[in-house]
This record gives structure tokens, sequence and C-alpha cells, in this order.
């Protein structure tokens, strides 16, 4: 087995930094079309890809703001008709609605008959 | 850390130019090794490593495992050899007022002349090789890559990788002790 490296220097292309340079920047400028079409592709899907989380967040914030600032006026005006339960006040629910879904069940059929005659509220 | 070839090429699929670059400053040496293992002439080898990187780019989907992009790449040098040899060879056939030389790009000849010639000297000994020797050489001895390495690139069994590589040195050596010799005859018979 010939086990001697040979000294190959004289082949190597990176000997010469400038030649090498200009070989660097003649593929790169020549994938310009290539690479400015790819961006151009993708670039509506990247984009709103890239603005669905900051999207979401700032949403949830909004609803977070707006409720406290609902929850707030209702306080400071005083309502009287103001229904006690949380989000279901906060959206307006009829009040016995809210009662039954805060205690889990269903009405009964007089309870009904009472919501719709408005007897309840 | 530097960054994965997987992460480029998928950067590179977007449009990315930094990453496109970064692969081609990572890999152009070998892909040139190969190339040059292939036509041997460099200004050639510079042609189709151009070529190739190209191709690349525009066939970035088809390169399935994009941590491996190195021997995919390599795969595309030596089919652009390939039809760079037929297309040589119909070039050659053409007459010589039709022909689009290749231009001389050295930046200044004469400046290493020295170092030219014993190129020439190495390409000239390389061409008597087998192109798969010619790769086993250039990648061992001047990139620097282990037995392991090329066989895995390659696809052969890593004996035959060394057996390759001793069989090149051998015939290098030869021809290029050979040359270097009459030579120096040569110029003890002009004095």
């Amino acid at each position: 087995m010939d086990s001697q490296r040979i000294d190959l220097s004289p082949l190597d292309p990176m000997a010469e930094p400038e030649r090498w340079e200009r070989l660097v920047r003649a593929i790169t400028r020549g994938a310009w079309p290539e690479l400015n079409r790819r961006a151009a592709v993708q670039s509506p899907f990247a984009l709103l890809a890239s603005w669905a989380r900051p999207m979401l967040s700032t949403a949830a914030i909004l609803i977070l703001l707006s409720a406290a600032a609902i929850a707030l006026t209702r306080r400071q005006t005083g309502a009287p008709d103001a229904p006690p339960f949380g989000i279901a006040g906060e959206l307006d629910v009829p009040v016995p609605a809210a009662l039954w879904l805060s205690e889990e069940r269903a009405p009964t059929v007089v309870e009904l008959i009472l919501a719709q005659e408005g007897g309840a509220q | 850390m530097p960054e994965s070839d997987g992460s480029l090429v998928e950067r590179a699929r977007r449009g990315d130019a930094d990453a496109f670059e970064r692969l081609v400053r990572r890999h152009l040496r070998t892909a040139y090794l190969t190339a040059v293992a292939a036509v041997a002439e460099p200004a050639d080898a510079e042609d189709i490593c151009q070529d190739a990187f190209l191709t690349a780019l525009e066939r970035l989907e088809d390169c399935r495992q994009p941590d491996r992009f190195l021997p995919w790449l390599l795969r595309i040098v030596r089919n652009r050899a390939h039809s760079f040899h037929r297309y040589r060879a119909v070039r050659r056939a053409l007459p010589l007022d039709q022909v689009t030389t290749v231009a001389d790009r050295s930046a200044d000849p004469a400046r290493d002349a020295t170092r030219s010639e014993l190129r020439q000297k190495l390409i000239a000994g390389l061409e008597t090789l087998p192109p798969v020797q010619r790769e086993v050489v250039l990648l061992h001895d001047l990139e620097g890559w282990r037995h392991r390495e090329i066989a895995e690139l390659l696809q052969i069994p890593e004996g035959t990788v060394r057996a390759h590589l001793s069989y090149a040195r051998r015939a290098l050596r030869n021809r290029l002790g050979c040359e270097l010799w009459q030579e120096s005859v040569n110029g003890l018979a002009t004095d």
C-alpha cells in the first residue's frame, strides 16, 4: 500500500482567493432570479404565518381589556338590573337561564313558563 | 455551532440568499474537486460547479434529505460533468471559427508560473487515472476526507477506497516522478 500523501496543493482552488471569490460571486449572482422567484412565491403564506401568532395574542388581550372595561363601567354606573352572574351577566344572559347554568341543571316546565312570561325578571 | 445543511436548505427553499451563499461557500471546494476529477480542466470545473449549484437551487425540493445536501449536490456535479464531456466532444468537432473558446480566467497567468506548471503536470497525471481514482485521491489528499467518508459518498467499500487511493498515488508518483526526471535530464542536456 502506498501510504504517503501526495502534495496536490497546486490544484487547490482556494490558493487563488480572488479567482475563488469571483466564482462564488458568479454562482450567487446567477442564483438571484431563482431566489427572488422563491421569495415571491413564499411571501404571502410566510406573511400570514408570521402574523398569526401576534394577531391571536392581540385578540386575547383585547377581549380581556374589553371585559374589564365593561365590568368597571357597570359598577361605576351602579346599574340596578345588572345580573350578578359573572360572564353570563356580562353577556346579558337572562337571570333564570344564568341560574340554571350556574347550578348545572335543566329547568322545570314551570320555570320555563315563568321565564317566557318574564315573571322571573 | 455552524448552522446545519438541513436548516440552510430549508431557508434557501424560501429564497433566502444568505443561506444559499453559505451552502455555496461550504461545499464549493468539494464540488470543484469532484468536477476536476471528472473533467481535469480547472476552467471547465468552474463552469460545471456554477451550473450544478444553479441546477441544485432550482431542484431543491428534490433533495429529500436536506441534511445530506452534499452527496446530493455531488451527484448533480457528476451528471453535469458527464454532460459536459459529451458537449466538449461536440464542440471539438466544430470548425474553429464557430467555437466559443473558454476564456483563460486566470487573474494573472504570469504570477505563479511554477505553480501553474505543477498544476498542469498534476492534471495530466490525473487524466491518466480512472475517474473514481481521481475523485478518491483528490478528496483524500487535498480535501482531507477520511476513507470512511469517501466510501459513504461513493457508496463503495472502505477497502476499495484504500485500494483506489494506493493505486492512484503510485500511478501519479510514477508518472510525475518520471516527467520531473525527464525534465531535469533535458535541463542538464541544454546546459
